[in-house]
């Protein structure tokens, strides 16, 4: 046993120290090559010294198909056309990148680029941390911008002061997907008002089959809170709720958030979800919906590779997308905005010199081209935000029907998550949601406890 | 009526009593404790081998169809070789850290006597009520100002230092067990501290050294948070970011993820299978003093 013990630590040792050793030579060579490089492409780089891009992405390898591929093939190309530049890519899945970038931006030293959500975007552009987008994407030498991305795409990443967070990148949209042959089976119509909605519930839950799934441990009410509230009460309400002038007015039934919450406790009354939602997570629901178990699962776009990683290749092409129901009911209700845009893209932190941020911002330019994002598209990956051809052939229905949805709408409100004050998004999809479903609140409690978040955060505004 | 047959054997000094039924008992309850222990690794390896859809639509049976190329997919297509040695070279090194630092104050603790032992030795234990996530921003912060961002020696020292609290706690608790008289006849054969040390308290104590090593080793193979923020460069990452990375919300690749599990608990059963009667030796040789 000792002599085992022995032999396997001094394993480790040796194999650690070859490796050491084998990384300071490739890392000599390499400072050797760049050495030579800038040497020989003299004016590209006036100061001739090397420059290292901090590059966070979510394209892990096994997240999207052939993005992490297409990412390393971006970068060779980047560095070969610069080779003063070298780019140390760090690809971590969104939550562990949403938490490195936290605590990256509390200690102030930002990644030179990075994935980002407009949410985290906002209180990092106030702090002076990332560039305003606005100043290149209006700047006539990068007209690029302005050609690949619609002025809905753009608008949905603008902040009222004209003020760009990001650069644009992926599209998110919403779906409420449906099993196609399970419809089609039953006979159900696909609804089109809350009122059809309603009376299709009961018709699937006499099949025996789950009307609506979601992952409530996950707290995936964020989007379904955004669409219920701009189909009840419009996007300027629904803006000025949550960016405006009305922050602390939620209890105010004349903005729709009431109405909204009452439409949520008649889907909840009428048996909409399955009994154990709220521990259910988002995986358990894809398998749900994947499993045939579930007729309808309201998400977005990312979510057709879930589908086939739960139900398997086939049963991809029995999903079909839907827009969430319009309220026929509301007055101010907006049938035409759908949930998404551009909710996430990349930024460019300010603490660098003027030469290394057009670096970054041509690196950024090229993740947001076409050329990039299409062939990711084609496999299913994500909805590329801009506008450009793509292989209808290579790819699923539901994902043809993704893009056009993104493409051809007209204004975008984004999830709950990134637009309202965290605390009120909390206080809805933590608090207020689950309430009418455990029916620990009623309507009024639940806009209550929301209320109470908006003020609170109001007030520490104020302090 | 029940036939109870009592015996008792004169074995080593220790009396022992044996009855079939609690055998029976015994045995059963012991069963039961190994299913469910073994169970999940059970699952999470026949999980390796089946398809996502099979997964999906079979999650608890045997895979339909056996695909033994979710191995080779997480081996080759996520760096888990490159992150290994990553993890074991982060891993030795936090060993190494830990055990050089905490036996000597171990010892300087159980065995010697001066003002203010007692307020030291609870100053080093009270870091085990500090967990690592409460430290994230400081850390983050201190490591960027010695520009040490990307550098495994430095997190390994991260390691090292929170593992140093629990293993003063156990070796100072060892130390204590080993019989004073040991020490009293060297000291009168010449010996010095140091040759003490070295000679009688280490050989000695290794039941415990081995005890917090493995301990070490499995806080820090496992260990995700402080990797994740201190390491960006891809060459330098560990395990467990690699692992972390096959599910996101864009996709989930659970097969191929219990493929890379299985691959990442080889080294952790193979140290633990080599070390397992030491570390039993060394959890309980602590527990009575004097």
């Amino acid at each position: 046993m000792k002599k085992l013990m022995a032999l396997f630590i001094i394993a480790c040792l040796l194999i650690t120290s070859f490796v050491a050793c084998n990384e300071g030579q490739t890392d000599e060579n390499n400072q050797n090559i760049l050495q030579t490089d800038n040497s020989e492409s003299g004016g590209q780089n006036s100061v001739n010294e090397e420059i290292e891009i901090r590059l966070a992405t979510p394209w892990t390898p096994g997240a999207i198909e052939g993005a992490s591929d297409q990412i390393a093939a971006l970068i060779e190309q980047f560095e070969e056309d610069y080779p003063y530049v070298t780019i140390v890519h760090d690809s971590l899945s969104t939550n562990d990148l949403r938490t490195k970038l936290t605590v990256e931006m509390a200690s102030g030293n930002p990644p030179d680029v990075s994935w980002c959500p407009t949410n985290y975007a906002r209180e990092f552009i106030k702090d002076d941390l990332i560039i305003d987008w606005s100043d290149v994407i209006n700047d006539p030498t990068h007209p690029e911008f302005k050609e690949w991305f619609s002025e809905a795409t753009i608008a949905s990443l603008t902040e009222k002061d004209g003020t760009i967070l990001l650069a644009p990148q992926e599209g998110s949209i919403d779906a409420l997907y449906y099993n196609k042959e399970m419809f089609e089976k039953y006979g159900w119509d696909t609804p089109e008002t809350w009122a059809e909605l309603m009376s299709l519930i009961p018709q699937i839950k006499e099949a025996g089959i789950v009307p609506i799934v979601t992952g409530g441990k996950d707290s995936r009410f964020a989007w379904f809170a955004s669409a219920l509230l701009v189909r009840s009460t419009g996007i300027d309400n629904f803006k000025s709720l949550c960016l405006g002038d009305d922050m602390t007015n939620w209890n105010d039934d004349e903005l729709g958030f009431t109405d909204a919450v009452a439409k949520f406790k008649e889907l909840v009354d009428a048996g909409a979800y399955p009994n154990g939602v709220l521990g259910m997570s988002a995986t358990e629901a894809d398998q749900m919906f994947g499993t045939e178990q579930a007729a309808m699962y309201y998400e977005g776009a990312w979510k057709p590779n879930n589908f086939i990683s739960a139900g398997g290749e086939g049963f991809i092409e029995k999903v079909g997308r839907l827009d969430f129901p319009e309220m026929t009911d509301s007055m101010n209700g907006d049938a035409d905005t759908r949930v998404g845009g551009a909710i996430v893209g990349f930024f460019v932190s300010t603490k660098m010199e003027d030469t290394k941020k057009e670096l970054c911002i041509e690196l950024v330019k090229r993740i947001s081209s076409p050329d990039f994002n299409i062939p990711i598209m084609e496999k299913g990956g994500f909805v590329y935000a801009g506008n450009a051809d793509y292989n209808e052939s290579e790819i699923s229905d539901v994902m043809i029907d993704l893009i056009e949805a993104y493409r051809s709408a007209k204004s975008f409100i984004p999830s709950m998550d990134c637009i309202a004050p965290p605390a009120v998004d909390l206080a809805i999809k933590n608090s207020a949601f689950p309430g009418i479903i455990t029916g620990e609140y009623d309507v009024g409690q639940a806009v209550a406890e929301v209320q109470k978040a908006a003020e609170d955060y109001a007030a520490s505004l104020s302090e | 009526m029940l036939k109870m047959r009592k015996r008792k054997e004169k074995a080593g000094g220790h009396y022992t009593v044996k009855s079939r039924t609690a055998t029976i008992i015994i045995y059963t309850i012991l069963t039961i404790g190994a299913v469910i222990v073994l169970l999940p690794l059970l699952w999470l390896f026949v999980t390796s081998l089946k398809s996502q859809s099979d997964l999906a639509t079979n999650t608890w049976g045997l895979p339909k169809e056996w695909v033994f190329s979710n191995y080779i997919k997480a081996w080759t297509g996520s760096q888990i070789p490159k992150y290994m040695i990553n993890s074991i070279r982060a891993t030795v090194l936090s060993i190494i850290i830990t055990v050089v630092l905490v036996t000597p104050v171990s010892y300087v603790l159980a065995r010697f006597k001066f003002r203010g032992k007692g307020m030291l030795y609870f100053f080093f234990i009270a870091g085990m009520m500090i967990p690592i996530h409460s430290t994230v921003i400081p850390i983050y912060t201190m490591v960027g100002k010695l520009d040490a961002y990307n550098n495994l020696e430095v997190l390994s020292m991260i390691y090292g230092a929170f593992r140093i609290p629990i293993s003063i706690f156990i070796l100072e608790g060892f130390m204590s067990s080993i019989p004073k008289e040991m020490e009293e006849c060297a000291l009168i054969d010449g010996c010095k501290i140091t040759g003490i040390f070295f000679k009688i308290i280490l050989p000695l104590s290794k039941d415990g050294i081995i005890t917090i090593a493995i301990l070490t080793v499995l806080s820090s193979w496992n260990e995700l948070l402080v990797s994740m923020l201190l390491i960006s460069d891809p060459s330098k990452k560990t395990l467990p970011i690699g692992l972390m990375g096959f599910i996101t919300e864009y996709n989930s690749e659970y097969t191929q993820l219990a493929a890379g599990i299985m691959i990442a608990m080889i080294p952790t059963i193979i140290f633990y299978a080599a070390a397992q009667e030491k570390i039993e030796k060394g959890m309980i040789a602590g527990a009575i003093k004097g």
